[in-house]
């Protein structure tokens, strides 16, 4: 029982070790920016509008898709389940709670992970093994603008807006697709979920991307960063970077859910 | 202030792995140093701690007097942007095209206009026959223009400290002729150079003095002349 005890304190001191050092790299790199001289600031600021294009604008078509058929199996189940049970008052509430504040903020992270997230820790891998980095730093550019601030600010951005945008397809698309064999009028329906939704779901939903943004961005550049010299320590810092990613997004996804509970 | 750099007491090493010892040389405004060594002595260890890349486990590395281990940020990017180091590897930038490698540390710095960046660039390209490659990504090209580009990049800023890892390795006659008309006209502007080299020939070619290094150790320091000699006697004595 003692070694176990010690063995589960150990882990957590190194979980928060590791978050500490997580939000030195998040701090220093956003006051870098926010601190920078103008043509450098507008230099990394660029670079965040490309991270934005790749993340956000690029995943449009997968994560639209995804949400559509999750969005049509969740309001088929409801709207057909439910009534079942006499929990028509529910569907509404069940949609928001499900798609808005759950699965909405949860699934674009795992979709942001597995596409933004691999390709930063590998891009920063591969720019350690070739020497960029270095080539970077004879240069005179700082790779927290360089490389840091911009993924944190551009993944984060895009993580939000996709967020919002798979909430919308999901509801909204996922509902056209459904009304092919459900009854339900379209009125209906959006009343049933307008007068559902409340400003908390949206913060709830919002800071959730929020947090999910910084923490895929945080952890993909920080595993990039921990390569040393090797090409062959590139794929093994990018599944650490996606398994982390994923446990603390749900981690995270846990106590948030947890606190707006309590 | 002129260019100059000053080692003093460095030590290095890896876990387990001295490097260098208590190394201590110094140069300054027109001076052509070439780093000499056998393969693996360290001698891209030595550039890198000498332009601040890593830094030593003591001693102090100083360019234009200032530490770079030390200093501010405003005073490190002000050594920076004074600086041009070639890899040996060129360690162009992957995702960025030749064009955009080259103006990066103008854009970076916000050096002149987009329009006075954009000719600087054409200027370098052309005057290293880059011009048809301008919109290539580095793996798009073949070793010996990726060099030229890499070369292209370190002078793009008119640096007055200009740090070479073996610049003549593996490089093709014409590259190589290039390499040595560039490091002349360098010096004569005044620009301090530090090259390094295990080919005695190269060194003699690139520097006027030369600096052997073995077992993180300095054998001899002087002219070309000079070290030939004492290499050829630590040669038969078998010191080195």
């Amino acid at each position: 029982m003692g070694k176990l005890l010690l063995y589960l304190g150990q882990k957590l001191a190194n979980l928060v070790n590791y978050l500490v050092e997580l939000s030195t790299l998040w701090s220093s790199s956003l006051s870098a920016f926010f601190l920078s001289p103008r043509p450098e600031r507008r230099f990394s600021f660029q670079i965040m509008l490309r991270q934005i294009l790749f993340t956000g604008i690029e995943a449009l078509p997968t994560i639209g898709t995804i949400a559509l058929f999750l969005g049509v199996v969740v309001i088929i189940q409801s709207l057909t389940q439910l009534p079942r049970f006499g929990g028509e008052e529910y569907v509404g509430k069940i949609l928001v709670l499900v798609i808005l504040r759950e699965l909405g903020p949860l699934m674009t992270a795992f979709l942001v992970i597995g596409r933004s997230g691999t390709a930063i820790s590998t891009e920063i891998g591969n720019m350690i093994v070739s020497h960029e980095i270095e080539a970077l730093k004879v240069m005179g550019i700082d790779t927290r603008l360089f490389l840091v601030a911009p993924r944190i600010m551009g993944v984060t951005t895009a993580v939000i807006c996709l967020s919002l945008y798979f909430d919308l397809i999901a509801l909204l698309g996922g509902f056209i697709v459904a009304k092919l064999i459900l009854i339900t009028s379209f009125s209906s329906f959006a009343r049933i979920l307008f007068s559902s939704i409340t400003g908390t779901d949206l913060i709830i939903s919002l800071l959730k991307a929020f947090l999910f943004g910084n923490l895929i961005a945080l952890v993909c550049v920080y595993q990039g960063f921990s390569v040393n010299i090797s090409s062959t320590e590139v794929p093994q810092a990018t599944t650490r970077a996606m398994v982390q990613t994923l446990f603390l997004v749900f981690l995270a996804n846990s106590l948030l859910t947890l606190l707006f509970y309590l | 202030m002129d260019p100059n750099i000053q080692i003093q007491n460095l030590s290095f090493g890896y876990p387990g792995k001295k490097i260098f010892d208590s190394l201590t040389f110094a140069a300054e405004k027109g001076r052509s140093l070439a780093i000499l060594g056998a393969s693996g002595s360290g001698k891209t260890t030595l550039l890198k701690l000498a332009a601040g890349i890593i830094f030593p486990a003591s001693g102090r590395v100083l360019i234009n007097g200032i530490d770079l281990v030390q200093a501010a940020r405003s005073q490190t990017q002000a050594v920076y942007r004074d600086l041009g180091f070639l890899f040996q590897d060129t360690a162009l930038i992957a995702n960025m095209n030749i064009s955009d490698n080259l103006a990066l540390p103008l854009r970076y710095h916000g050096v002149g206009s987009p329009d006075e960046i954009a000719r600087r660039v054409q200027d370098s390209l052309s005057r290293f026959g880059l011009e048809n490659y301008a919109e290539s990504l580095p793996a798009q090209i073949s070793v010996g223009l990726k060099k030229r580009a890499a070369l292209a990049r370190a002078l793009i800023n008119h640096p007055r400290l200009l740090f070479l890892d073996d610049p003549l390795a593996e490089a093709d006659l014409h590259f190589q002729e290039m390499i040595i008309q560039i490091a002349r006209a360098q010096k004569a502007q005044g620009t301090l150079s530090l090259t390094t080299t295990s080919n005695f020939a190269d060194a003699a070619r690139l520097a006027d003095h030369i600096i052997l290094i073995h077992q993180g150790k300095i054998i001899k320091t002087g002219s070309p002349a000079e070290v030939e000699t004492a290499a050829l006697q630590a040669l038969q004595e078998g010191q080195i």
